[in-house]
């Protein structure tokens, strides 16, 4: 099936000839549309305050200045004229009042790089760090400015131009020519990088991000075939440059759990064998528990792919596949396109630099719920398998404990909302993708309520996984969002959603509640839902029903706790 | 390697990286007789700096020599080297 490709309309605005990093945008390949206009050159302030231009309410803005241009005092700086911080101060603050004014019109994000010391500058010499005096030590302090003063903008984000610099090759990222033939600023290769950071934050924002690594074991993960060498005998750790560099890219995998990303085992091996070496061999940096899932046996790869993303709820386009067998990399590109399978170095001593080059794990927010993201995974399979032990599934949901608490939108779980808003596929009523100002705006229109669902039950947290939203008008509510977690359906959280709802409505007097389900690629399990278990009428194509002079019981296994 | 087939691809390289920046529809073809900056020539003033400074980088790492191709966008409206990929290749050949 041929996915829908996202597009992405931009503007950007600079006061160097930025037209080249505008043409690498307008010309990615991969996945999404991206669009990019170049507003005028040289006319950033004007470009900020121009109505005409936000009315267009771009997706994203890139907004990539020189420090000197937007603060007159440090240009004296580079000068070694004396210079009081202060004022360089002041004429950030202002700069970062118009951002914020122009951020109110952009969808989805607008990009601020960071300053960096100008190519012309002539160094200072070991002076060049001295407090507020330093060319460098100045442009810190400034690009930190930048980033305090907008870090409660929910939708700026500072992108870090010395990056793309150092990929380019440091020094060679200037090139004079450039300059004085075009007013183009940097080479060619800062601008590929940054439209490859912007893309990935895109995708990011807009929830695409890849949410799961499979990785295989011999020769991935550790040295040497363990069914034949036994775990104590792999490559691992040790005094070894080859040991060393498996651990490492170990412990990259492992940092990318912590910051919520999924990591999963498919791997020809016998089970027993693979787990104990995970398990025993005191070298793994990876052991069971980071695990989301496994499938370690003898099938085709593709064939435990598919199984495994399934048991885990991830759909295969937010797969990524590491393998040193390529011909295993090149069957898996072919029977499941949808997976990510990034071309692996041969060179051991590469796989942490190439893991760190993966471009695709760009998220907006970093929630409690990300830092708990495995360990949900783990508690879950323990839920599966005392499920296998109880053959009712009522029986065994009533011996969770499951606890819902629910309670409305604060600050404090306003991130986790938007995040689910805008991640959610699966359990998604309407699939709105929405910023929080959007968000907060429609919120503030009408009759409107939203509501956070937080679960848990004997064996973990599973955190802020449901939301539902109600447009009341007159005595009628229409459900707009009803999302769940794809990690906790099935366990009859969505039931009681609806019968927290079904209360309200009816203390509030309202006389039916309507649901309209709209369909997408991935929202199948949605409409399951309000078919055959919501308890809601069909009344006509995708749209449901509810009157509440009936009941609507809460299930039993759960119990519902409202929360200030 | 003959000196000629060395800046034929030096300059077909360069073509490569400038094509990863024009619209589509508008790609350059890797041939002798392609127009670069003359009439039915796809670059634009921007997209002729990015294949000149593109020629002039490979140049000096393959052959070890820079040269100063730039010179030349300042000649555009007189006969000049950047006609068409052939007459640049032969125009390199006497420089490198």
């Amino acid at each position: 099936m041929e996915t829908q490709k996202n597009k992405y309309s931009g503007i950007l605005i600079s006061d160097f000839t930025i037209d080249n990093l505008a043409s690498y945008l307008n010309n990615f390949a991969q996945g999404s549309i991206i669009e990019a206009k170049v507003s005028e050159f040289g006319q950033v302030v004007q470009a900020l305050l121009d109505e005409r231009l936000w009315s267009l309410h771009p997706d994203y803005s890139i907004i990539w200045t020189f420090p000197e241009a937007v603060s007159g005092s440090f240009a004296k700086l580079t000068n070694y004229e004396v210079v009081n911080v202060k004022e360089i101060f002041k004429e950030i603050d202002l700069f970062c009042g118009l951002i914020k004014n122009a951020s109110r019109f952009v969808k989805k994000a607008v990009f601020l790089p960071t300053w960096v010391v100008p190519s012309s500058y002539q160094w200072l010499g070991m002076l060049d760090m001295k407090h507020n005096i330093g060319v460098s030590n100045v442009l810190m302090q400034m690009n930190l400015r930048l980033s305090e003063n907008l870090d409660k903008e929910q939708n700026v984000y500072i992108l870090n131009t010395q990056r793309w610099i150092d990929a380019a090759g440091g020094d060679k990222a200037f090139n004079p020519k450039m300059w004085y033939l075009g007013k183009i600023a940097f080479i060619n290769e800062v601008f590929k990088a940054a439209a490859n950071d912007v893309v990935s934050a895109l995708e990011g924002i807009s929830g695409n991000s890849k949410k799961l690594i499979i990785v295989d074991l011999d020769e991935t993960l550790w040295g040497g075939i363990v069914g034949d060498l036994g775990w104590q005998n792999i490559v691992l750790g040790g005094h070894d440059p080859v040991g060393e560099a498996f651990l490492d890219f170990q412990k990259a995998l492992k940092a990318l759990k912590n910051r919520g990303i999924l990591l999963g085992i498919v791997s020809k091996n016998d089970e027993s064998i693979a787990k104990e070496a995970i398990e025993q061999n005191s070298e793994m940096a990876l052991r069971l528990n980071d695990f989301a899932g496994w499938q370690i046996n003898w099938l085709a790869k593709a064939h435990n792919i598919k199984a495994l993303a399934e048991e885990l709820n991830i759909g295969l386009q937010s797969v990524v596949f590491i393998d040193d067998n390529p011909v295993e990399r090149a069957q898996i590109r072919d029977l499941l396109p949808e997976v990510l399978v990034p071309e692996w170095p041969e060179d051991k001593l590469l796989f942490k630099k190439a893991l760190n080059e993966l471009n695709c794990f760009n998220n907006p927010v970093f929630s409690k719920e990300d830092a708990m993201r495995t360990k949900m995974y783990v508690q879950d399979r323990k839920r599966k398998e005392s499920k296998k032990e109880i053959t009712d599934v009522e029986q065994w949901l009533n011996t969770l404990g499951t606890i819902v608490e629910v309670g409305g939108i604060s600050s404090d779980n306003k991130s986790r909302i938007i995040q689910l808003l805008n991640k959610t596929n699966q359990m998604n009523l309407s699939t709105r993708r929405m910023t929080e100002d959007e968000l907060s705006a429609w919120l503030d229109t009408g009759k409107r309520k939203l509501w956070a669902f937080r679960v848990s039950d004997k064996l973990g947290d599973s955190g802020l996984t449901g939301i539902v939203s109600l447009d009341i008008r007159d005595n009628k509510a229409q459900i707009i969002d009803f999302i769940l977690s794809c990690r906790v359906m099935g366990r009859r959280i969505e039931k009681s959603m609806i019968s927290f709802i079904f209360e309200y409505a009816k203390k509030i007097g309202v006389v039916a509640i309507f649901a309209e389900y709209i369909p997408t690629a991935k929202n199948k399990p949605c409409l399951e839902f309000w078919e055959d278990e919501s308890g809601f009428k069909k009344i006509k194509e995708n749209v449901f029903e509810l009157e509440t002079d009936k009941t609507y019981s809460l299930p039993e296994c759960i119990k519902l706790k409202p929360v200030e | 390697m003959e000196k000629k087939e060395k800046i034929i691809r030096i300059l077909y390289e360069a073509i490569d990286k400038t094509n990863e920046l024009l619209p589509r529809g508008q790609k350059m073809e890797k041939k002798e007789d392609m127009p670069l900056f003359d009439k039915g020539g796809s670059l634009d003033s921007m997209g002729l700096i990015n294949f000149v400074i593109a020629v002039e980088q490979s140049t000096e790492e393959v052959f070890g020599k820079a040269i100063n191709l730039t010179v030349e966008i300042g000649n555009l409206k007189e006969y000049n080297w950047l006609r068409t990929v052939g007459v640049l290749a032969e125009y390199m050949g006497k420089l490198v």
